[in-house]
């Protein structure tokens, strides 16, 4: 693919990109990319590559190129269609910078007309509010609810998966050329949209609220993810946290509860790795058989040749394996470079590393608990996993709300909150792998019982049902 | 019957999202107080909030959860006493691609200090997709430094569901009995 382009090396300049997309691009300018482009200053420049999402971006390119005029590469979520650019929408893929640089290069030697200026417009003049003093002129501006406009981001969602792509240089102490600096991270999910353009209320030079014309709709606003429906969350709810019933008698659980133990499944070898990653700041990879992950530590994220949501990772998870099958090692210059290419490639295969864990863990253990656990001992939740990033479950948001406020034995959890103990051991499970149990007596806040109910119990219940649905 | 109203908080830096995290969970099209931006917060975005964002949460006609947004800019920090009184809890949203997020959260909630222990406080991280780090651990270390004991979650702003699940982890904190009726 590189090879056909192997002609003129494409001098560029950078001008405003997201840290993210500029990691990106010079990671790619060292290497893959390094025959096709090059970096230059803004006159030396053949091009430039601007990131229109990024903050005033467009502005500054537009003063620059009213001088310059230079044919552009914009990094966009959406088509532009400035002329004498070519749009790369991201994420960005070594492919599309190729053939970026080929247009860049046809451009180059027939020229796009030059648009026509924008007209003018003067700017808007407000007046500096001076602090700790009541604004002179205050502007507002009533925002419709998003209607029509809408329906298309929508869209552009539900064809885009949730992942982060992730390219990433690890810490790796060596002299050996490229890969000497420490990590450069960025991330490109797929679904992410600049918040740059989200504030855009109407000036209207009125007192009065005035309603925005719909033109000001911002397109981002009530992004809506695509539902999925009873019947599949059922589903996977009982992977998750398995279908055992509740214990009877307390006084004997130990001949009623369903043990686990963990050493017997792939999920102590990635517990290793997390420690392992942890530890040293460095990749890990973990093969078993025709599987294989990396954890990539300084953002957090993990790779997994199997989609975790797919029946391949659940039984990989609910097999017994031979630890000694599980190779795990930090990985080596070499094979940073090899995964670094992986990633690019299969953006839908990284994943937050909190969430591979908590899915993988509650994929093992399927509402079981470990040999070795005492449910009447009590513990606490030291702080709240990211609800909002893991895959959650029924009443999951009730026990952590309850499990934060004091020490409580996962009985007295099922029994407050009236909830099969299934979740209550499910959710300790998940949390016990992300370190966020407190197991230290000595730390547990003593009170051992509920709150009391809040004043505004009735209210709080109305508006959980308006959020829940 | 008298009517019932309460107030839910969104505080927070320069372009974290406020605005945006009412927009995506209010049931009226939010009113906001936008002014072109004039100073460093140019930087970041053209218009910014001067006074308040206001949306709202209809649940009756009697009932009603009103939802502020407060100003980014400090100068503005007159207006935040303003806006907590009455209020049951704090949103407060952090960009993770300003240079220091941590110094956000320390100082919104030492600003906000007096309300956060009377009420609860509730932690999104926004833009974290854009950049990811610092990273979750970062921030639930950087809580247990400044000993705020609130839910710190990932968040797009845009996403009706992550803001939801902001306000359902303040309702439970507030009250972990509370069930959905």
């Amino acid at each position: 693919m590189l090879g056909i382009m192997r002609k003129k090396v494409l001098k560029v300049n950078l001008l405003d990109i997201s840290p993210h997309n500029k990691a990106i691009l010079e990671f790619f300018f060292a290497g893959a990319g390094s025959k096709l482009f090059k970096v230059s200053s803004q006159r030396d420049a053949d091009a430039f590559i601007v990131d229109f999402d990024h903050p005033n971006a467009r502005q500054q390119w537009e003063e620059i190129n009213a001088t310059l005029n230079k044919p552009t590469m914009v990094l966009a979520f959406y088509e532009t269609d400035e002329s004498n650019t070519v749009w790369l929408s991201k994420p960005l893929t070594t492919k599309a910078l190729s053939d970026a640089a080929k247009k860049i290069q046809g451009l180059l030697k027939n020229p796009e007309p030059r648009a026509k200026p924008k007209p003018v417009v003067p700017p808007i003049t407000t007046t500096a509010i001076p602090a700790k003093t009541e604004p002179q002129t205050r502007v507002f501006a009533k925002r419709a609810p998003v209607g029509s406009n809408s329906a298309a981001f929508r869209k552009k969602t539900s064809e885009t998966n949730t992942f982060s792509q992730t390219q990433v240089r690890p810490k790796i102490n060596t002299d050996q050329a490229n890969i000497s600096q420490a990590s450069k991270t960025a991330s490109l999910v797929s679904s992410q949209q600049s918040h740059s353009n989200v504030n855009k209320a109407t000036h209207v030079e009125t007192n009065k609220p005035s309603a925005s014309p719909a033109k000001e709709k911002t397109p981002e606003a009530k992004k809506i993810l695509p539902s999925v429906s009873n019947e599949e969350k059922q589903k996977r709810w009982k992977k998750l946290c398995g279908q055992l019933e509740n214990i009877k008698n307390p006084n004997a659980w130990k001949k009623e509860v369903v043990f686990y133990t963990p050493e017997n499944y792939l999920i102590t070898s990635l517990q290793d790795a997390l420690r392992l990653t942890t530890q040293s700041q460095q990749m890990v990879k973990i093969k078993y058989q025709s599987a294989k992950f990396y954890f990539i530590p300084d953002v957090t994220q993990a790779y997994s040749s199997i989609a975790i949501d797919s029946e391949e990772f659940e039984s990989l998870c609910k097999s017994p394996v031979k630890k000694t099958d599980v190779v795990i090692h930090i990985m080596n210059v070499k094979e940073v470079e090899l995964a670094h290419s992986t990633l690019a490639a299969e953006p839908k295969s990284i994943f937050d590393l909190e969430n591979f864990m908590w899915t993988a863990m509650l994929l093992t253990s399927s509402g079981k608990l470990h040999r070795n656990v005492d449910i009447r001992r009590r513990v606490m939740l030291k702080q709240w996993p990211n609800l909002s990033r893991v895959e959650t479950f029924p009443h999951v948001f009730r026990i952590a709300a309850l499990w934060k406020t004091d020490g409580f034995n996962m009985l007295e959890i099922a029994h407050n909150l009236q909830i099969p103990q299934r979740y209550v051991f499910s959710f300790y499970n998940a949390c016990c792998i992300l370190g966020l149990i407190e197991h230290d007596p000595a730390k547990l806040k003593g009170k051992m019982q509920p709150t009391s109910p809040n004043k505004n119990r009735g209210l709080f219940s109305r508006l959980l049902k308006r959020l829940i649905g | 019957m008298s009517a019932v109203n309460r107030k839910i908080i969104f505080t927070g830096p320069v372009g974290a999202g406020k605005t945006t995290a009412i927009e995506s969970i209010s049931d009226i099209g939010i009113i906001s107080t936008n002014e072109s931006a004039s100073d460093m917060t140019k930087s970041r975005k053209s218009n910014t909030t001067v006074a308040m964002d206001y949306g709202l949460i209809k649940l009756s006609n009697n009932e009603r959860v009103h939802l502020y947004g407060t100003p980014g800019q400090e100068r503005f920090d007159f207006m935040w006493d303003i806006l907590t009184k009455g209020g049951i809890g704090l949103i407060l949203l952090l960009d993770n691609t300003r240079p220091d997020p941590f110094r956000d959260m320390k100082f919104y909630s030492n600003s906000f200090r007096e309300f956060i222990a009377e009420q609860q406080l509730v932690i999104g991280v926004t833009r974290l997709d854009l950049q990811r780090s610092p990273t979750m651990q970062n921030y639930r270390q950087w809580a247990e430094e400044l000993s705020l004991d609130a839910p710190i979650f990932e968040v797009d702003a845009r996403v009706r569901e992550d803001v939801s699940m902001l306000i359902q982890s303040l309702l439970l904190s507030l009250d972990p009995g509370v069930i959905s009726t």
